[in-house]
């Protein structure tokens, strides 16, 4: 068993589980309490996997799978989960978590309405259609102007504070750059939206994230 | 491809056989080293296609036997699993000795193919180290490849053709060959819902490829974020990293960045094809994406290139005679309709289709379906394909007899590397080579297949 410092070390976090720690971490919720987040099984425009639809009866990888031509091969070392680590897997995840966090209902068709009473901001359902979920960020908004906060966030909440210092320090500064004062309530409320789903996806789609050493 | 580096290739591959699993004797690897040759710069196109039948396909219920005797025995130990005669209703093929066999009714359209030449059969064709003979078994004085009936080490063999825990598959090591040629090498060897061992190579890489395409990250657009955000979120993607399993994954991350781009703009540029591809058929959809891209072929500047597609749902324990012919439907249409395809490109003759599974199943019932086998039967396809025949003894439908290792898994007279070397040879690969891809082949009679056509030297 190697240490976690050993560049060998890591288990890559199939998208299932990358899914899962999003719902749960983050303030998403279910009208109807079943969770309806539809087939995520297309590697083109899912994650590439969904649960109970492995291919075979094998499951979704083979025990003994290493990248062939790899390191890790090499070293007869095995990582059964990046058998479903593709050139079109990896890309489209990305889009999909941002599609799940900028707009969820988009994907579950489900509509809520915003009533604002003072400070106090209210999300009613309103329709009784098939319900999917809905994101908020409300939290996460209020960290909005101090980027290097809600990296901080997400990197213990996400990637266990395994994200390098290089790494945060990046994401910050992309942060940084994008739009957040305006005269305008509801331009400011989407800046910060931005910002927050522009922090969480640097981190969901960095490697060091989604290898749990 | 300069001399010297094209040697010092030769050798790096070499060194590498050993690492295949495969028992390679140091006086054969010196022996390979003396020679010089290397795949010559090929001036026309050429492209494999594998359709992998996932689970095993039942090839007593493929191929059928139809003479009165024959198909008696047949029924007689398939039981509840034999098609009955009546449903038996394409024109039934003669083999050398006299018998009759037929292709299940679902097949009609590669009946025709075979009819007009299109299409070959390759029989009792399996995974094997050496040449095997029941009474060789029987002694047990023979080596035999790693778990028979095993669908994952069997899956892996038909892949690689080589023992062990294979890292390199036999189509990714006969693409590291003709890498050089290729403008954009890492879309030689390409898998649309395939396996990537079989495309990996020393070099060459398995490259993922969608049935619609593949997807650009956040669809290209900078209007989301802005330009800089969109950059550097694909420069932190594609980082290189110290961690291996980190760095696995930039890889392939990257590979799918740069080159998603480069695909859909020669894939636009090309005109739809006019071919219908079925609807509903996951292989056909697979198909028409492989045909898209040959179509393509010269606005992505490759000579050579070997695809890999499958059709998953074939390991039918139980409820054969339901679910069997609707996947042979599914397998024929797709090859019809990719043949089409190739026509309406006029590269028939420069692609070479042929199917494989892990191995075949029981000739005996189960009661309801068949159990893991080990030989089957398999379709060649394409114009340069010697077609209308059956390639190699289709066996006895017997239970017990010299073909059977146990109820009536039949033992393969062809090993995959015998049924491989036609191929890879068509492709181009040179006979001084042929060791490099398909190891085990030095201990067959190489020559056993005659199923390509002989071509004319192009100058």
């Amino acid at each position: 068993m190697p240490s976690k410092n050993d560049s060998f070390a890591g288990k890559h976090r199939e998208p299932m589980i990358r899914l899962a720690q999003l719902i749960r971490t983050l303030d998403y919720r279910s009208p109807d309490n079943n969770w309806r987040i539809g087939d995520t099984t297309d590697s083109t425009w899912g994650i590439g996997q969904s649960p109970q639809s492995a291919k075979n009866v094998f499951n979704f990888f083979r025990p003994n799978y290493a990248p062939p031509g790899s390191e890790i091969s090499k070293k007869k070392l095995v990582t059964p989960e990046m058998q479903i680590v593709t050139e079109t897997s990896t890309i489209s995840q990305a889009n999909y978590w941002y599609k799940l966090l900028n707009e969820p209902q988009r994907i579950t068709k489900r509509k809520y309405s915003l009533v604002e009473k003072g400070k106090l901001r209210q999300h009613n359902l309103v329709d009784e259609e098939t319900p999917g979920l809905s994101l908020f960020l409300e939290e996460e908004k209020s960290m909005a102007v101090n980027p290097s906060s809600l990296v901080e966030r997400f990197d213990t909440l996400f990637s266990c504070g395994q994200l390098s210092k290089a790494t945060k320090e990046s994401i910050v500064e992309s942060i940084n750059k994008l739009p957040i004062d305006s005269n305008d309530s509801s331009a400011r409320e989407s800046y910060k939206k931005n910002r927050v789903i522009g922090a969480l996806l640097m981190v969901i789609t960095n490697p060091e994230y989604i290898v749990l050493k | 491809m300069s001399k010297s580096h094209s040697r010092r290739e030769f050798l790096k591959r070499a060194a590498l056989l050993s690492a295949t699993g495969a028992a390679v004797p140091l006086a054969f690897q010196l022996s390979l080293i003396n020679e010089s040759s290397i795949a010559e710069m090929p001036k026309d196109y050429k492209a494999l296609v594998c359709i992998f039948l996932d689970g095993g396909n039942d090839q007593h219920n493929t191929l059928i036997p139809y003479d009165n005797d024959n198909y008696k025995s047949y029924q007689r130990n398939r039981q509840k699993l034999a098609i009955p005669q009546s449903q038996l209703i394409l024109p039934p093929i003669s083999l050398d000795d006299g018998r009759e066999v037929v292709l299940a009714s679902q097949l009609e359209g590669i009946q025709s193919l075979f009819k007009k030449g299109r299409l070959g059969i390759i029989a009792n064709t399996g995974t094997l180290l050496e040449p095997t003979s029941k009474k060789k078994l029987m002694n047990g004085t023979i080596k035999l490849p790693p778990r028979l009936f095993s669908h994952n080490d069997q899956k892996n063999y038909w892949l690689s053709s080589v023992s062990g825990s294979p890292q390199t598959g036999w189509a990714g090591r006969a693409g590291d060959l003709f890498l050089n040629n290729n403008t954009l090498k890492p879309l030689t060897c390409i898998s649309v819902n395939g396996e990537g061992l079989f495309l990996s190579g020393a070099e060459a890489k398995s490259f993922s490829v969608g049935v619609d395409g593949n997807p650009k990250l956040l669809w290209g657009s900078d209007y989301l974020f802005g330009e800089d955000y969109l950059d550097e979120l694909r420069i932190m993607m594609s980082k290189s990293k110290e961690n291996h399993l980190e760095n696995e994954y930039v890889k392939v991350t990257t590979r799918g960045l740069d080159y998603a781009d480069k695909l859909d703009t020669a894939l636009k540029s090309r005109p739809p094809l006019k071919t219908n591809f079925p609807k509903e058929n996951k292989l056909a959809d697979a198909l028409k994406m492989v045909a898209k891209q040959i179509s393509a072929h010269k606005e992505l500047g490759n000579k050579r290139q070997v695809f890999m597609v499958q059709l998953t749902g074939f390991d039918s324990h139980d409820n054969l005679r339901i679910k069997h012919p609707a996947l042979l439907k599914l397998l024929n249409d797709g090859m019809v309709s990719f043949n089409l395809a190739l026509e309406e490109l006029n590269l028939e003759n420069q692609v070479t289709t042929f199917t494989a599974s892990e191995f075949g199943r029981t000739l005996t019932s189960n009661g309801d379906g068949s159990d893991h086998g080990w030989a089957s039967h398999h379709f060649i396809m394409g114009g340069a394909v010697k077609g209308g025949k059956i390639h190699g003894r289709v066996p006895y439908p017997i239970v017990d007899g010299n073909d059977d290792f146990g109820q009536g898994r039949f033992i393969p007279d062809l090993s995959t590397d015998q049924f491989f070397w036609p191929l890879a040879k068509w492709f181009g690969v040179p006979h001084s080579d042929r060791f490099l891809v398909l190891p085990n082949l030095k201990r067959f009679n190489e020559e056993a297949l005659n199923m390509m056509i002989k071509e004319k030297l192009t100058t």
